[in-house]
Formats: structure tokens, sequence, C-alpha cells
């Protein structure tokens, strides 16, 4: 057995955001709509490992199939969502890339708006509080999304009724063009949230174990009834909010200075300063992920189109009529 | 008619302990207009009564995530008005959730919202259009107790978001006998008075003044039928255009705003179903597009009366354009 193949919790972080890294480089590669994550897998994968099977995940849009890969997702099916192709969860009906997995345990994006996902998951919590069982909700947000009135509220009504909710604010510094430090007036999310009675913590993001550890302690307190909890973890977003974003609004002595913090090679790094890797191993684990993750995205892009009926309604029940007579 | 929407909501509980109420005012207080009462003291202590802060959009927005985890919320929004609020999460999302997930996840949820003149004045804005604008979005509108407890059971029982509006002029007015076992469907119009003069199809308040008018068009020797159509999303048009294909004559009365609303769909759906051609003549009363005026005289004149649906009747029979 090679060190690589111990199971140390770093080493499991570290290959989670290795495959993370490589879905969203070959989306980047092979798909123009794609919003990279780059820079800002330790705040995902820190705030969504290690979860129960019966918790609820409610990733933010960027690094939302990071989290369903987390939760064991195929990445052909995922790449198959993304680009709404024959195989896509939803038979091309919607976008894979914002809404990877929906479910009762898995909360997506459905439309572009920010800030509902957010209230969807502090409901979901709701429902997992009245069940009982000490399960929770985990919900990640931009700082961008930090600013929508529904999250306000939101948070306010999470504190009042002491759900079980963990809020995770994946703060990469940037709404598309805007600073978080103009765009959030005073002392930021936590202080915000520390003025709704819910405890905050700032956290490195680019730190996973650091973010990880965070959710620990926000996640026993939510299943021990101690209510909801908010991390606010500062990343940066390596990459522009969109392919071809022509990044006017910031230099790239800012963007090289955070390369240099990049969380994958800090946990890299970590993992050869204790022994469990060699930088060699870990060069050709991450060089063959790539490669795989490459492969399989650029199969899914030829796929055969979903070529579904269009029905004519969209309530439940024409949808299940549709989808029970074989017509798929 | 509140007493059966209560009646039905408390029925429900019992039955199912995934359902809960959310709403401002709907704990100790009883609900607004009575909205919630007595459902405070069967449920509350277990948690299933929650009374909200002023967070409209939250309220719905944490019932629609609640709704897809496994819990069949209703949230009492107090006035319709309120709606536009809600609309991201309640319609343009919500309502999308079965298309979009292949039907592998639902949204079962209720909103219900008051709406009409009546005692509340100043919140009168029933905004159907705008709800009736969203696919996927079910909207019920009880006209009677008895149709109220089976549209509210229905409501609840349904996998699709649905807006109840309830018409503040119907909520606490005449007595009566409530059939719990009667089957009454969300999509299915209901014939409240038999007719073969002309067909008078109408919603909520509009309804019992045509049966009004009715009554009184009949001193005059004209039957009208009048179509309740109970539920606006999905509009029962086969209904009507059965009836108003018997009668020779369709009036459509209604309260909420002309434009790409009720009137407007009904008519749409009418000329859909039957190939581009009608074999009746059509006319609509309905409200000027302007916001509902404050002042009472303005409002009694905004709103179609009973004289005034007698008067358009007459005007739309051919039985009566026979005798003439």
């Amino acid at each position: 057995m090679t060190a690589i193949e111990q199971d140390s919790r770093l080493a499991t972080w570290w290959r989670a955001m290795v495959e993370a890294r490589a879905f969203d480089q070959a989306m980047c590669r092979h798909n123009g709509h794609w919003h990279e994550a780059r820079g800002e897998e330790a705040v995902f994968v820190g705030a969504f490992a290690g979860l129960r099977d019966d918790d609820v995940l409610a990733p933010h849009f960027r690094g939302a199939c990071a989290v369903s890969l987390l939760r064991g997702a195929d990445p052909a099916r995922l790449a198959a969502g993304v680009f709404g192709t024959a195989d896509s969860p939803s038979g091309g009906r919607w976008r894979g890339d914002i809404c990877p997995s929906p479910g009762p345990r898995f909360v997506g994006m459905f439309s572009g708006s920010l800030g509902t996902s957010v209230a969807y998951a502090a409901g979901a919590a709701l429902s997992l509080q009245r069940a009982g069982g000490g399960s929770l909700v985990v919900s990640a947000f931009g700082d961008g999304t930090a600013n929508a009135g529904i999250v306000a509220e939101t948070l306010n009504l999470a504190s009042m009724l002491q759900l079980p909710i963990v809020f995770v604010c994946q703060n990469n510094q940037y709404a598309t063009s805007l600073r978080a430090d103009v765009a959030m007036a005073g002392a930021g999310i936590a202080r915000r949230a520390e003025a709704l009675g819910i405890p905050s913590v700032e956290v490195d993001g680019n730190d996973v174990t650091a973010v990880f550890e965070a959710r620990e302690e926000a996640a026993a307190r939510a299943r021990a009834g101690g209510g909801p909890s908010l991390i606010h973890a500062l990343t940066y977003r390596m990459g522009g909010h969109y392919m071809n974003d022509p990044e006017v609004y910031r230099t790239s002595e800012e963007v090289e200075a955070w390369a240099a913090r990049d969380p994958l090679a800090r946990a890299e790094r970590a993992l050869v300063e204790a022994g469990q890797l060699t930088a060699d191993e870990g060069g050709e684990y991450v060089e063959q992920r790539l490669a795989d993750l490459e492969q399989i995205v650029a199969t899914a892009k030829t796929a055969q189109p979903s070529a579904r009926p269009l029905p004519n309604s969209a309530f439940a029940e024409s949808t299940q009529l549709l989808t029970e007579s074989g017509v798929r | 008619m509140s007493e059966a929407i209560v009646a039905a909501i408390g029925d429900a509980m019992a039955d199912d302990d995934s359902i809960y109420l959310m709403g401002q005012d709907v704990g100790v207080f009883g609900g607004p207009m009575l909205s919630a009462k007595g459902l405070w003291d069967r449920f509350g202590r277990a948690g299933r009564i929650i009374d909200s802060p002023i967070s409209e959009a939250a309220m719905v927005g944490t019932a629609v995530g609640a709704a897809m985890a496994g819990s069949r919320p209703i949230v009492d929004l107090m006035f319709a008005e309120f709606l536009a609020l809600t609309m991201t999460p309640l319609a343009l999302e919500g309502s999308s959730v079965a298309y979009r997930t292949d039907g592998r996840l639902t949204v079962p949820l209720v909103v219900r919202a008051k709406c009409g003149v009546g005692p509340h004045r100043g919140h009168a804005e029933s905004v159907i259009g705008m709800l009736m604008s969203f696919p996927g979005l079910k909207i019920a509108m009880p006209s009677g107790a008895s149709d109220a407890y089976g549209l509210m059971r229905a409501a609840i029982a349904d996998q699709n978001p649905v807006v109840f509006l309830e018409h503040m002029s119907l909520l606490h007015g005449a007595k009566e006998d409530v059939d719990t076992g009667d089957d009454v469907r969300l999509g299915q119009a209901a014939v409240k008075r038999p007719g073969q003069d002309l067909t008078i199809v109408a919603t909520g308040l509009m309804v019992p003044r045509s049966l009004r008018a009715a009554r009184q068009l009949a001193e005059d020797g004209v039957e009208a039928e009048v179509v309740d159509l109970r539920s606006l999303a999905p509009l029962d048009a086969d209904c009507v255009l059965e009836s108003a294909h018997r009668t020779g004559a369709l009036l459509i009365v209604e309260e909420s705003w002309p434009t790409a609303g009720p009137a407007a769909e009904t008519v749409a759906q009418l000329l859909r179903r039957s190939g581009g051609t009608l074999d009746f003549p059509v006319t609509v009363l309905d409200p000027p597009p302007t916001p509902i005026p404050f002042g009472a005289d303005l409002e009694a004149a905004y709103v179609p009366g009973v004289d005034a649906i007698v008067e358009a009747a007459k005007a739309a029979s051919p039985a009566v354009k026979e005798t003439r």
C-alpha cells in the first residue's frame, strides 16, 4: 500500500479537491457556460465532507457538482446533466451545473436567482427538525448572495426557530465584478449573523482542515439542538465569474498572489511534509485524475441529445405520466 | 366558509403529521380574520402551528424547501397582495421543480391568501393573472363553504404548489352545510345553477352575485346557467365550452384585473379547444385595468355588481334579443 492510499482525513479531502478541480477544469475546456470554481475547493470540500447520509446538502452553485461528486455521484452522469443530453438526470429539462442532484437530501437551484436555495435549505432543516433524529443541513452561499433579502429573512427565521443548519459563506471576494468588501456594508456576514443570535466564526477558506473543523463544531451544535451557526470562509475565485470574463475589475498581481495560496497545493504540501505522500506521487495522481475527467467530460459533450417529447403541462402528474408511460 | 377551510386543515393535519401551518399571527391569536381558529389548541404544542415574522419570501421559501424534503407545508400569507413578495420561490422556481426534475421531486405546498373586496378594504388585490402565468402552479378559489372544504383537502393532497384564494366577502358569510365526503377535484368547475338561455362563468364573490342576478333574470324569463370555475389553474374550459355551446351565449364575470387574467385566459382556452371559432357570442364584464380604488363608492363602482351582471346578461342572451 502506498502512502497515498492510507486514509488520513487530509488525504481524503485532498483527493476530493483534486476530483473537484479535475471536473471543473475539464468543464472549463468543454463548456462555455461553466462557472469556474478553481481556488474555492477547500470551502466546499471542508464544509460538505463527512456528513451523514440523512443530512441535507445545499451547496453554492460554484462547487455544486463537486459536492455531488463528494456524495458519490457518477461524473459521467453529472456531465450529461451539465450538457443537457440524453443521460441527464432531468432528461435535459434543467441545467445540471447549478442543480446537479436535486432530491429530498440535496438542494439545487431552480432559476438563476441567488438566495432562494438558502431558504430552501432552511425549510429542509425545519422538516428535519420536525422529524427528529439529529440530522442537519449545510447551506453554502457566496458573498454576493449574502446580500439578498431572502437570505436576511432566512437567517432570522432559522435563528428564531433554532433550526439544525450550518450556514457557510463561501466568500470568493467577488460578486461577478463587485468586490465583497465594497458590496457588504458594515463588518461582514459573520457579524450580521451574530446580531441575529447565530454563533459565527471566521476561517481561512483555503485551509480545508480549518473549514472542516469549524463545520464539525457547528454540526455538533446543530445535532444537539443548539440551532444554526455560520462559518465565514474567506477564499478567492482564481478564474473569472464565467468563461471569457474580461476581469477588468482586478489586477493580475492580485490573482497571482492568491494563486500562491492555492488550497490544493497547500494540502498536498502538508501531506508531503507529513510523510503521507511524495511530491512525485502527488503529481502523478493529479495528472491521472485530470486526464480521466477530461476523457469523461469530452465523451459526455458528444453524447446523444435528449430528444424527449415536450409535455403539455408542468404539473407533477403530467410529468410523471410521461415518465411512467415509458416515454423517456 | 372560513370555518370550513379551517376544518379541512384541521382534519388533514390530524390525518398526516407531515403537515404544518406557518403564518403571521396564526398562533394563539387564531389567525388573521380567524383563519386558524382552534388550530393552536390542537396542534400548537406539537410545533405544527408556526407564528412567523414578517418575512413572506422566507415563509414561502422555507415551505418550498420543506416540501422538497418531505413535509407538506401550508403557508397562511394573510393577503393576496403579499403574493408578489414570494413569486421567485413559489412560482418561478417552486412550481418548476416537478418539470425540471422530470417528476422525481415535487413541491406539495398550499399558500393561503385572502383577496377581494370586503371588510378589510385596502387589501383587495388578487393578482390572479400573475399567478396564472406560471406553469406548474395551481390556483383554487371557492365560492362557498362546501366547495371550500373539498378544495382545501384537494389542495393539501396535491403534489403541486397550490395558491388557495379566500375571498374576504365570503369568509364570514352565509352558513352552509358542508359535506366533508364530497369529492372536489382541483381543475373541475361546477354548475351552480342550470339554465338554457346563456352561461355565466364566475369565481369567488362573482358566483353568488351571478346567482342573484340569475334569480332576477328568471323573473324576466331568462334562465341563466351559472358555472363556478372553482380553480383558475387548471381551468376547466371543457365545462365552460359545453355549457356555452348548449345555451348559445357566454358571459364571463370577473373581479380581478382584465389584462392577461382569468377572463382573457378563459376566452383563449375556449378558442384553442374549439379550433379557433366559437359558435356562441362571448361577453366579458370586468373592472377597468387600474388598481382597486379605496373609497367605498369607487370600489363599488369598480367591481361588477348584481345589476351590472343582469344588464350584461340581458344584452348577451339571444333569448332576450328574440323576445325584443
